[in-house]
């Protein structure tokens, strides 16, 4: 019996669960089991159990950002030569990336998923590059009385996390080193706060940014207060369902960058497998987890529950393309996405970045960059206090 | 003293008497005290196991670098712990909202408490619906409690809000969080208070009442000294259960805004970080912390266990 903790409950899911059942002919049988919905809490109880050295977890949906953590505490088990060969097999770079730690391989990549920028097509002929631009052309909506609001997700949480990185990024910078013993905070940081702040203060986002998830950007899309929107590819999908009539209005480019002609630098999001170490059927787990994510299944979860696939080959399916129309927005942020700060204290520091810069009106750059800076050093040689 | 003997007693042989019976008297009190011990032991070194073991291990591991996500990597770094987490902005922020917390909810528990028992006691018509009805608060499991607070406190959800989002300010969110702790907990106290404010005399306040004292006359100067006692034991119960506050907090804000109480930072380095070394130093200063409001309550105000032969000296 395989126990299956992550991504269980995703919509459809026990179809797949089902199918990869009866193709493993009697030689083990999954068993999804529930966890609760919020990525933090499913961490919580996985990592309690992990610590334990219990066998009842084999096959683990981790989110992109646990890998090291999960692989540094010696909690999964690395893959290695036919294994590595079969779980890279016709996958996108990136994601890898986000599997890998200290050049091992240790998960294999499940799905995957970017932000793209999402805007009303009759508000907004001409869909803006740069950030700049973006503000510029909310300004002159607002004068003239039309829906202007610039949507993101900025509530003290894992998704404004997301936009502080995508904003690091895009200036060029980084938050660790490659082997995270060193906090690197600088310029870029100050200049990304600088804009984060800008944008708070400019009167062109939501009047309750400091509090808005994903839920809350959504819904200020569909009520028709947002002529742009930075979030998931679900929205679509949802808008359809929700208001029919904005989701005919929508359409979709690359997330904004700095100046112009910059590639897009999105950060990832996602679900990658792996191996606990103290499961009893390595092998059995191995291949329940090749068989849950095979081509034809990370399909199927596409089309049903909105988790963009990893596999190249299912970017070029008709099926997948006509359902998301948006996949060449998608492939070309997804060749250059970056993974989120790559550290074994990445839930420290994904607390203290929400923490700190939260909410995004009151931040001063260069004191808020400087703090940053040494908590998270204090993060990674262990003496950190989490808020 | 008569002698059924009949026979004449000197007085050497008297105090011989005396002595023997006092040898026996006690020799037999010495052999009950330690069947006593002997009966209790059972359950003593149970309590000792089950309590005193993990706060030994807690102490131990406070003592060490021990993080359960670098397992290889343990040492014993002494009181390092201590300076990390006495020295952290984020320890005393919690500390001082605990304490803001646990001083006015406490207070006002009391106020409220009062005021309930006072009626509970002097109920005439359905007596027993009013007491029922007052303890329904405490009865309610507080997560549920608190999740209905949480909705009827949201933005545009709940009919307290109306447009303005106070839980996700600092200030507004401490007090609703206080008004949620009152709101389940004045029952507790009015409780206690009741079984107090039974033990008064009635003759003593209707010989006041004939001397022409007021009602509120006769609460302060003869009530309120007389169930002494019984408000010093709620008020110990209370302040000692507030300063771990927990629930209420975790449901209404998650501990968002600086709203964290020190056990909810506790729990956020044990059990979110695994940091066992860090937890388990918050763990001890929040037991010392209870041990100090203990001591405070007992020797400083005299605040006795009921039922205890001196009543609470000083």
């Amino acid at each position: 019996m395989i126990n299956l903790y992550g991504g269980a409950s995703a919509a459809e899911f026990d179809k797949i669960i089902a199918a990869c059942n009866e193709a493993a002919g009697g030689r083990y049988t999954i068993v999804g089991n529930l966890l609760p919905s919020d990525a933090d809490g499913q961490r919580e109880q996985m990592v309690r159990r992990l610590a334990a050295k219990d066998s009842g977890m084999d096959l683990l949906g981790m989110d992109v950002t646990w890998t090291a953590e999960f692989a540094e505490a010696g909690w999964i088990r690395e893959l290695t030569g036919e294994q590595k060969a079969q779980a890279t097999e016709d996958t996108l770079e990136p994601p890898i990336q986000t599997a890998t730690w200290k050049d091992e391989l240790y998960g294999i990549p499940k799905h995957t998923n970017v932000q793209l920028l999402w805007f009303r097509k009759s508000l907004v002929p001409e869909p803006p590059e740069t950030f700049d631009q973006m503000m510029e052309m909310a300004k002159q909506l607002k004068d003239e009385g039309k829906p202007y609001e610039i949507g993101l997700t900025a509530a003290q949480y894992e998704g404004y996390v997301v936009n502080v990185n995508n904003l690091i990024t895009e200036y060029g910078g980084t938050l660790v080193n490659e082997d995270s013993t060193e906090a690197t905070v600088d310029d870029a940081t100050v200049q990304a706060l600088t804009l984060l702040k800008e944008l708070a203060t400019s009167g062109l986002t939501s009047g309750s940014l400091s509090n808005a998830q994903e839920p809350e950007v959504f819904a200020d899309l569909q009520a028709g207060r947002s002529a742009f929107s930075l979030n998931w590819p679900y929205v679509l999908s949802a808008m359809r369902e929700a208001a029919p009539d904005i989701a005919e209005d929508l359409d979709d480019t690359t997330y904004p960058v700095i100046n112009e002609g910059d590639t897009p630098k999105v950060t990832l999001g996602g679900m990658n497998y792996a191996i606990s170490t103290y499961s009893k059927y390595p092998e059995e787990t191995f291949e329940a987890a090749m068989c849950l994510r095979s081509p034809e299944h990370q399909l199927e979860t596409a089309l049903a529950a909105g988790d963009p696939p990893v596999a190249q080959s299912v970017f070029e399916e008709p099926e997948f393309q006509e359902s998301y129309p948006m996949y060449t927005v998608m492939l070309e942020e997804l060749k250059n996405a970056v993974p989120r700060p790559v550290t074994p204290v990445y839930q420290n520091i994904s607390t203290l970045i929400s923490t700190n810069l939260s909410p995004p009106r009151d931040l001063e750059p260069e004191q808020s960059a400087e703090k940053l800076k040494q908590d998270i050093q204090r993060a990674i040689d262990g003496k950190g206090i989490l808020p | 003293m008569t002698q059924t003997t009949g026979r004449p007693v000197s007085a050497a042989e008297t105090d011989e008497t005396t002595a023997i019976a006092r040898r026996r008297a006690s020799e037999g009190k010495k052999a009950e005290r330690r069947l006593a011990f002997y009966l209790v032991a059972p359950a003593v070194i149970v309590m000792l196991a089950v309590t005193a073991y993990p706060i030994v291990y807690a102490v131990w591991l406070s003592l060490n670098r021990v993080d359960l996500r670098t397992p290889n990597e343990q040492e014993f770094v002494g009181l390092e712990n201590y300076v990390t987490v006495l020295s952290s902005p984020i320890w005393w922020n919690a500390f001082w909202i605990t304490l803001v917390i646990t001083v006015v909810s406490a207070f006002l528990e009391l106020v409220f408490g009062m005021m309930l028992a006072v009626v509970m006691h002097r109920t005439i018509i359905g007596r027993g619906l009013v007491r029922t009805s007052a303890l329904v608060p405490y009865a309610i499991v507080t997560v549920v409690a608190a999740f209905s607070w949480r909705f009827a406190w949201t933005q545009n959800l709940g009919w307290l809000a109306g447009d303005a989002a106070p839980l996700t300010e600092k200030w507004p969110s401490v007090w609703i969080i206080i008004l949620a702790e009152v709101w389940k907990t004045v029952p507790f106290m009015a409780l206690l208070l009741m079984a107090g404010l039974a033990l008064v005399p009635e003759d003593l306040l209707k010989a006041a009442s004939m001397d022409g004292a007021s009602a509120w006359k006769r609460f302060w100067t003869i009530t309120v000294p007389l169930i002494k006692p019984s408000i010093l034991v709620a008020l110990l119960f209370r302040t000692l259960d507030a300063f771990r506050i927990f629930d209420n907090i975790f449901v209404l804000t998650g501990g968002s805004n600086g709203t964290s109480s020190v056990s909810m930072v506790a729990y956020n380095n044990l059990i979110r970080g695994l940091s066992l070394g860090i937890g388990s130093t918050m763990a001890v200063l929040i037991f010392i912390s209870t041990g100090i409001i203990a001591l405070i309550f007992i020797k400083l105000f005299g605040a006795a266990a009921p039922g205890a032969d001196d009543g609470g000296r000083r």
